[in-house]
């Protein structure tokens, strides 16, 4: 075995033409594959290995499938799978190549073909029982990767190649952590005019974001700084300025897992958006307690209104459940008639769920921007649902976290930070947890792109991008559970002092920088310049009017009084609550005093309706600038096609593949243009002459 | 006008469908030709035209406390519900748009009062437009193998058929007149499309007269002649576009479909395309669901997958496939029928001839598509579209399914059609608007007896003069996907298959996406242009300034655009290009400078005013003979971007944007 080293390339001699000549020296190179060799060999497809992989077998093979077929070398290593075609120029600026990467973990099913028999199911520890003429490898992520291989003496390596991913992922479905990778110099994300992403592990970061919310009731609270609250929570969070952090922690140990309310974003009219876990029931708060936690929520507002959370919202189950539906359905040998295609579409529930997200993350903006108010998602565990409905919220109400720095940064702070239990949720730890709630997610947001193109600044790609990164195992951004985990390992980064330098001079780092441990908004790690270009949407139009919608009340002066009225939110309505926590008297008012208004089945309304008198999604009244209230009627919820269909064969020819590039290339050509003789200097370069090398997957 | 009971109702409330937004309250006029509703809203006023023509259906619903309903259903998809408060005044309208809504004679159409004041020439160079001779002289025609006959001259052989008609040299008329009686309403095997580099063809007829056992030597030997006609091949293809058990039932009238025995080397293929009347039921299928006031998810996919529609565009789409494949791949040349041979043929053969050559992949080639295959071999247009008053059962969306297969190929094929989505579906709006004289009666004998092309204005016409909005944006010539044939993939994918939004909801504006694509890419288009213009004239101005010495230069310090103003000062230089003339396109845009980006961005009103039929000649285009009834709002009223008003077609179809 041989152990890639930190930092070390691997390289592989480069490979010409498939002439037979060549051929007998290369499985001559197989012997010599044993042996450690030092790194300094030269040209073609090398392999950049992360620190602590290690390659496992190695086999030529052929890219099929797609439109030409693509020589190349297909690898195993002990963190992926990947494809590299031949004569593939190692960009300097990209480690790892995203097109053909597959990380184990992401490995949904992997098959053999032998001849037109029925193709091998590999399962974990499974025996290959042929050599095999062509491996399919369907990732998780809706990839296919179909890689066949010739004869002339190389059929041991297809075989040895095949065994070694059935080994691989066996020994990886025992959870495993990866370590991520430090560079000296940490890639801007995204170009050098672009702010890194905020990560949110310290104060200040917190303290910057606040003021750039401009949230002036609110403090940042250090009380989580040791994760002695919790452990799934940052270590910072804002809370009312009015509170001391003992009061704080006194009310958080009276929610589910240590979760109490802390403000999520606050809206430029006035009205805070707070998250919350679920009051933790046996507890036995004192009068105090309960006068902090009421405190806490409220917000300083006469106005709160409770979300139940998980109402009307699919559960975790539902979710896992119709992402396996879809992900059947959409493999290329899914056994659906052909007229029944829609009904079984239909029948996988993903995009009913899909709607009913973008149905109260709808409501939920309403109740923020037409009323000055203190809105609390609250979810028992606090972590899944409430992530998704607080970041849709911000993304329909806030003009600024449509862009692609505000977008990310919301990510950071109500997925990655929150603690959304990435790892479990994906199917890392092989747990029975699962539930893609954040793809769920990311779908909600293609909605959106659909609905609304020029009102985002990331294209498609960059929605591609993200969805594609969640299981690849580079950077520590996805692949934990909690914030604590994240710490703990960056933690033991820092005693490294491992320095990763990519094999191009680099420019010195700037002064001194700590090093910063990378994270998947590095994008120039697995993208190269021209395809982190594209995940700018050329449609975008930025709002100028700097005042978004704000709320019909203006904010009062905040009075620490005991709130006016306190609403739940539940079925689409709002329902009068005699109190705010369930514990006074030892009766749960959430539990007992809520008289549903059921819902009007068959209406359209929502509660943009009752509040603006518009119809949700359009109406001839202009909606209060810089608020997108999505639609949500069956034909307007479309099939994210570029992304579940990849696998498809018949729509990668050149099908829906040229539709976004081709109207790429046409825009930035079309735009080059403008630029050339308007001769206006942009903000950003959307035009860059292309590169040649760039290694565009065929089907982004 | 004797049909109208009542010219006008106030107060009566349009009901918005898809939402629980208040009602609009305004005034309903009824005219010789449009049905109109203006908004009382004192600074809209916005209106609502449609014309008689367009409507499909009128229903009356039972009267309620706020009044009495009334649904107003148009062919072109839109909706109207309103409620009169009056019952009388609900009945008169109703009864006088039952009336109106059924024209019984061709006259009473809006086509011949419509006047968009052309002068003579001007409209007969609008029907020369397309001309049938020019295309099959493109496609290499006559050349040794076919030529013109006269057999049909006078409509002596077919009276469905045009008198220009192709066919094989070695065809006499005596075959062909034998052969036509050996078919359906004489409808002879005639030439549709030629391919110049296999020789292959595509030949369109009705079904034979064979029954069971029937036989005509003639209608052989004109297979034998088409066959021939392409020296390449030893075989030719029959395609039969029904479904085997329709064409079996069809023996039993002594109709039926070729004996592979008695016809030598035919290779016989059914296509299994459903009639025209499950087509028609399947489309009201699918229209009940685009009606449902909420739809989830599962009242939207199992609707329309029940509707069978989209299985219906795939049959279509497959047939066509199936034969550009035999002409461009095998080489072979193609018999198509169905029964008639005027509609499921018009359908396949059309599809195969648009994937075969890029030609009609343009916006002329299109037009020019139509014209071959649908309008000249006698599509029965008038039945088909309820032109007239007339049999419901020979109502069916025909030539929308071609439409729509036209459409969803531009999905796979973005890059490949040099015309876009809006172009299709004002197609689709006046084949029903009978605006224009092209798609009226049934085939080109009536119209010739009618005298169209004198009495009435070609759309063709029309379409070529606004063309700049029916750019593709994406369409490139050089592109891989715009050379050749396409070739759609025919594996069972039914997910290729989408939901044609744009044209059955497009009038739901909340159904469509907030902001379109194709239309910024169009304005972006535009502005290149403009500002290549810009450009050009700069350069030839910097050229003057270089040869005259700088002091007599007042705007020296020029900003780019400061420079540009101190340009046009004809103080500057007296070049014969300061008259001003080429930057007259350029002061819309200076003001909008500033702000970088936005300007780029089309806003309706940029799209309204680079339409020189959107924004100025309403009027003019009108042609209507009463003014005083026709612009209610004492005509000053733009009308505003969701109005189907008429006399300005294309805003009732401009909802893509």
């Amino acid at each position: 075995m041989w152990w890639g080293g930190r930092g070390r390339s691997f390289n592989i001699p480069p490979q010409k033409e498939p002439e037979m000549g060549h051929l007998r020296p290369k499985s001559m190179q197989v012997s010599r594959m044993e042996e450690p060799r030092s790194p300094q060999t030269s040209s073609c497809p090398a392999l950049r290995c992360l620190p602590g992989e290690k390659i496992l077998a190695w086999a030529p093979g052929v890219r099929r499938g797609l439109e030409p077929e693509l020589p190349g070398t297909l690898m195993c290593t002990n963190l992926r799978v990947l494809f590299c075609p031949q004569g593939w120029q190692v960009r300097q600026d990209s480690v790892l190549n995203s097109d053909y990467d597959f990380s184990l973990s992401n490995i949904g099913r992997l098959e053999a073909v032998n001849g037109p028999g029925r193709p091998q199911i590999l399962r974990p520890g499974s025996l290959l029982k042929f050599i095999p003429d062509e491996i399919l490898i369907h990732g998780r992520d809706f990839r296919l990767l179909r890689v066949g291989f010739g004869d002339g003496g190389l059929e041991p390596l297809a075989f040895r190649v095949a065994m070694a991913i059935v080994q691989a992922r066996k020994q990886n479905s025992q959870a495993q952590h990866y370590e991520g990778m430090i560079l000296s110099k940490a890639y801007c994300g995204l170009g050098s005019n672009e702010p890194p992403v905020p990560l949110l592990e310290t104060p200040e970061d917190w303290e910057a974001e606040r003021r750039r919310h401009g949230a002036r009731g609110w403090r940042v609270s250090t009380v989580n700084e040791r994760f002695d609250v919790s452990t799934s929570l940052p270590q910072y969070f804002w809370v009312p300025r009015r509170t001391l952090d003992s009061e704080v922690r006194k009310a958080f140990s009276h929610f589910h897992q240590g979760r109490g309310p802390r403000l999520s974003w606050h809206h430029p009219g006035g009205s805070d958006l707070l998250r919350s876990g679920g009051f933790y029931e046996a507890s036995d708060p004192n009068r105090e307690d309960i006068r902090a936690v009421e405190l806490l929520l409220q917000a300083g507002h006469s106005d709160i209104v409770l979300v139940d959370t998980v109402d009307e919202l699919p559960t975790l189950a539902d979710i896992q459940l119709a992402h396996l539906r879809l992900r059947a359905l959409c493999l290329p040998d899914a056994a659906v008639a052909e007229e029944k295609w829609l009904s079984a579409l239909e029948g996988t529930r993903w995009l009913d769920h899909v709607r009913s997200c973008l149905r109260k993350a709808s409501d939920i903006s309403v109740l923020v921007t037409s009323r000055v108010r203190s809105v609390v998602l609250q979810e028992q565990g606090d972590r899944d649902l409430n992530s998704l409905l607080s970041s849709l919220v911000q993304l329909l109400s806030d003009p600024g976290a449509r862009t692609l720095h505000g977008f990310q940064t919301i990510v950071q702070r109500e997925w990655v930070a929150s603690g959304h239990p990435f790892l479990t949720r994906l199917g890392g730890s092989g747990g029975s947890e699962e539930a893609p709630v954040f793809l769920l997610f990311l779908d909600c947001l293609w909605q959106l792109l659909h609905q609304f193109p020029s009102e985002f600044e990331f294209s498609e790609f960059f929605l591609l991008a993200l969805h594609d990164s969640v299981r690849v195992p580079d950077t520590p951004t996805f692949l934990r559970d909690t914030p604590w985990e994240r710490r703990k390992q960056n933690g033991q980064f820092s005693s490294y002092t491992q320095v990763y330098t990519p094999g191009s001079p680099q420019a010195p780092p700037v002064g001194d920088l700590v090093p910063r441990p990378l994270t998947v908004w590095d994008w120039g790690l697995r993208y190269s310049h021209q395809q982190i270009l594209q995940f700018y949407n050329p449609c975008y139009e930025p709002h100028h009017c700097s005042d978004i919608c704000s709320p019909r009340e203006q904010p009062t002066s905040v009075t620490p009084g005991p709130p006016r009225s306190i609403f739940l939110f539940s079925r689409g309505t709002l329902t009068p609550l005699n109190q705010l926590c369930p514990w006074r008297d030892g009766f749960s008012s959430l539990m007992s005093s809520s008289r549903w208004l059921p819902r009007h089945n068959a209406s359209s309304d929502s509660l943009a309706d009752q509040e603006w008198g518009l119809p949700p999604h359009w109406g001839a009244s202009p909606l209060p600038p810089g608020l997108l209230l999505p639609g949500f009627l069956g034909p307007q919820i479309r099939l994210w096609r570029r992304c579940y269909l990849r696998g498809r064969p018949e729509v990668q020819r050149g099908l829906s593949a040229p539709t976004i590039s081709g109207l790429l290339d046409e825009l930035a050509l079309l735009q080059g243009l403008l630029r050339t003789w308007a001769s206006r200097p942009s903000s950003r370069d959307h035009m860059k002459t292309k590169d040649p090398d760039t290694p565009l997957s065929p089907s982004r | 006008m004797e049909h109208i009971r009542t010219p006008k109702v106030e107060n009566v409330r349009l009901m918005d469908r898809t939402s629980s937004k208040k009602p609009v309250l305004g005034t309903l006029y009824l005219t010789a030709t449009h049905v109109i509703f203006v908004e009382n809203e004192p600074e809209t006023r916005k209106e609502t035209w449609i014309l008689h023509s367009e409507i499909s259906s009128i229903e009356k619903q039972a009267t309620t406390a706020g009044g009495c309903p009334l649904l107003i259903r148009c062919k072109n998809f839109q909706v109207l519900h309103l409620v009169v408060p009056q019952e009388r005044d609900c009945q008169d309208v109703y009864i006088s748009l039952l009336r109106l809504a059924r024209p019984v004679k061709y006259e009473e159409l809006f086509c011949f009062s419509f006047n968009p004041k052309l002068d003579k020439e001007e409209r007969e160079q609008g029907w020369r437009l397309v001309d049938l001779r020019e295309e099959y002289k493109r496609m290499g025609i006559p050349n040794s193998c076919w030529h013109l006959s006269d057999v049909n001259r006078d409509y002596r052989v077919c009276d469905s058929y045009p008198t220009d008609v192709y066919v094989p040299r070695s065809a006499t008329a005596h075959i062909i007149v034998g052969s036509s009686k050996f078919r359906s309403r004489r409808r002879f095997p005639a030439l549709s499309y030629y391919c110049k580099d296999t020789n292959a063809s595509i030949c369109r007829s009705s079904q034979p007269l064979s029954g069971f056992s029937a036989r005509c030597l003639e209608d052989e030997q004109m297979l034998q002649a088409i066959r021939r006609a392409n020296p390449g091949s030893d075989f030719m293809y029959v395609v039969d576009t029904r479904p085997k058990l329709n064409a079996m039932a069809n023996r039993a009238a002594g109709k039926g479909y070729e004996n592979e025995d008695n016809y030598a080397n035919i290779k016989f293929q059914f296509i299994g395309i459903e009639n025209i009347h499950v087509m028609r039921s399947s489309l009201q299928k699918m229209l009940e669901v685009c009606e449902l006031r909420s739809p989830s998810m599962s009242d939207f996919l199992w609707g329309l997958e029940n509707s069978g529609w989209l299985r219906h565009i795939k049959a279509i789409l497959d047939a066509g496939v199936f034969i550009a494949k035999a002409v461009a791949e095998e080489g072979t040349s193609v018999l198509v029928h169905c029964s008639d041979g005027w509609d499921r043929t018009a359908q396949v053969c059309s599809v195969a001839s648009l994937l075969l050559d890029p030609h009609y992949r343009t916006l002329k080639g299109f037009m020019v598509l139509i014209e071959k295959d649908w309008i000249s071999f006698g599509h029965k247009f008038n039945h088909r579209y309820g032109h007239l008053d007339g049999d419901p059962k020979e109502i069916s969306p025909v030539i929308d399914q071609f439409l729509e297969c036209v459409w969803q190929l531009m999905e796979q094929f973005p890059c490949a059609f040099e015309f876009n989505e809006r172009f299709l579906v004002h197609i689709q709006h006046h084949i029903y608007s009978c605006q224009f004289g092209t798609f009226l009666c049934n085939n080109q004998k009536e119209r010739q007896e009618l005298r169209i092309p004198e009495r009435t204005h070609s759309l063709w016409a029309h379409l070529w003069k606004n063309r700049a909005d029916y750019l593709n944006p994406l369409f490139r010539a050089d592109h891989s996907q715009a050379q050749g044939t396409l070739r759609p993939p025919t594996s069972p994918c039914n997910f290729m298959y989408k939901f044609w939004s744009g044209m059955y909801n497009r009038f739901e504006k909340g159904m469509q996406p907030r902001q379109s694509v194709t239309d910024y890419l169009m304005a972006v288009k535009e502005e290149t242009q403009q500002l290549e213009e810009e450009l050009q004239v700069l350069e030839e101005r910097l050229e003057k300034i270089h040869k005259i010495p700088l002091s007599h230069m007042p705007g020296k310090r020029d900003s780019k655009h400061s420079g540009l103003s101190a340009l046009t000062t004809p103080t500057v230089v007296n070049t014969p290009q300061d008259s001003g003339g080429h930057l007259k396109p350029l002061p819309s845009r200076s003001p909008s400078q500033g702000d970088d980006d936005s300007a780029l961005i089309l806003t309706q009103e940029n799209l309204k005013s680079s339409d020189p039929d959107l924004s100025t000649n309403s009027d003019q285009e009108s042609g209507v003979e009463d003014l005083s009834c026709r612009s209610p709002s004492g005509g000053e009223c733009l009308p505003s971007e969701d109005s189907g008003k008429d006399p300005d077609p294309d805003e009732a179809v401009f909802l893509t944007a």
